[in-house]
């Protein structure tokens, strides 16, 4: 009986809908309802717009927190009166020794890699990445078969700007990007692995925008 | 047996000023007489077509653009539809009770159909060209305002809320952890988890509200609304 598709999900079941966490059952139900419901259509295209803004602030509150904790705490206007420049320049010098001999041995010239998860859904949802960081990627697999996959990146153009393989596990695959030098737009592909010479078959794309 | 809709209670959530979805919890759609529907499409009568259009054009649009892009939709919408008439007219649906969750089948059945065949296309034009044809997935410039007015609301909250609060929310939203997990790692009820996020969409109702009235918007509407 359909009796349970007449109801108005609440609003954390919309959530739970547009965040991709619906429970198979409560998926149906929610699902079956909004085709035939324009009120809620009208509540999830609200929710789904809050939520992408939630996203970007919050994203956006995490790249600017991550500065200010970079940024040098410069000494105020009456210290820099006692600062004795002969021993500061010296220090400098040292510094700039042992980082010439240390640095390159222990420092990843890409920093450290941005954390990035990506869902194939066209929603309104568009993932930025930082440019000139590594990416840690984490792809949507669901429905797709556990094993071996290969990714590649691939800018506007279509041309492939990197490329390797993944492992696909529990609904997802992980992969690292090396840092992506020129902002824009990019897509992810997931590919099959090519076995006996055959061509891999696209599973997936996914956007990002690198800013 | 349906409910009729008188049976129907009101919304407890619901406010004075609130966007006014429907007035009954299960809306509109425990008044449906599905098998008369059915029995009008079946039948051909025009009535029917259209409660059937009216019922789910909304919804089939808003899913197959969310799964699919907005790229040639009215077309993909039509297709659907016909779809849906062409097999309740030759008895494929056999309870008119359950045409709601027939249709679900169909568009999920037609959006499958279409990602293989765009899978397959994309394959044949990758042999011909060097480069495939992106198809531009912006936003319209309302959508774009909107949403930048909203993203600036939201880093106000940000503002309000306690480094912990935040934490929370960067894991639920961001790094899209489980509810369990959050309140695992964290040390939290699913009763504080959710009261967290509640505190947090009503200060961005707050924050909102006190904008739009500094900005005179309310007004505006409130007078609009009056008249």
């Amino acid at each position: 009986m359909q009796d349970t598709y007449f109801e108005h999900p609440a609003e954390e079941a919309l959530e739970r809908y547009l965040l991709k966490r619906c429970e198979e059952e409560e998926l149906e139900t929610v699902e079956t309802h909004l085709l035939a419901c324009e009120s809620c259509v009208s509540r999830l295209e609200n929710l789904e717009l809050d939520i992408t803004a939630m996203k970007q602030a919050l994203a956006q509150w995490q790249e600017e927190e991550a500065a200010r904790s970079a940024k040098i705490v410069q000494p105020s206007g009456w210290r820099r009166w006692f600062a004795i420049p002969n021993l500061a320049w010296a220090a400098a010098a040292a510094a700039l020794a042992l980082s010439i001999t240390l640095v390159p041995h222990y420092t990843n010239l890409n920093g450290k890699a941005a954390n990035v998860s990506l869902s194939a859904y066209r929603g309104l949802e568009s993932v930025s990445v930082p440019e000139g960081r590594s990416l840690h990627i984490t792809l949507n697999a669901e429905d797709l078969p556990s094993g071996g996959a290969e990714v590649s990146l691939v800018d506007s153009n279509g041309a492939t700007v990197w490329s390797g393989p993944a492992q696909i596990h529990d609904s997802r695959a992980v992969v690292t990007v090396p840092r992506i030098r020129q902002a824009g737009a990019y897509f992810v592909r997931l590919y099959s692995k090519s076995s006996d010479g055959a061509e891999p078959e696209l599973l997936r794309e996914f956007s990002i925008t690198v800013r | 047996m349906l409910a009729s809709p008188s049976d129907s209670s009101p919304t407890p959530q619901e406010k004075p000023g609130q966007e006014t979805q429907d007035t009954n919890t299960k809306g509109n759609l425990s008044a449906v007489e599905w098998s008369t529907l059915v029995a009008q499409i079946k039948a051909g009568e025009d009535a029917g077509m259209e409660q059937l259009y009216k019922l789910f054009s909304r919804g089939i649009r808003y899913y197959l653009c969310r799964q699919l892009g907005p790229q040639e939709l009215e077309d993909k919408v039509h297709d659907t539809f016909l779809i849906v008439v062409n097999a309740i007219r030759r008895g494929d649906l056999r309870e008119p009770e359950r045409l709601m969750g027939f249709v679900r089948t169909v568009v999920r059945r037609q959006v499958a159909a279409y990602i293989e065949q765009a899978v397959h296309m994309r394959r044949e034009q990758a042999d011909l060209e060097s480069g495939i044809a992106v198809a531009d997935r912006k936003q319209n410039p309302e959508q774009e305002a909107i949403l930048r007015q909203k993203t600036e609301l939201m880093r106000n909250v940000l503002q309000c809320l306690s480094q912990r609060d935040r934490d929370i929310l960067v894991r639920f939203y961001l790094k899209e952890q489980s509810q369990e997990q959050i309140c695992r790692e964290m040390s939290l009820t699913e009763t504080q988890f959710r009261l967290l996020k509640s505190r947090a969409k009503a200060k961005f109702g707050e924050i909102g509200r006190k904008k739009l009235n500094s900005s005179g918007i309310l007004s505006v509407l409130v007078r609009a609304q009056a008249s």
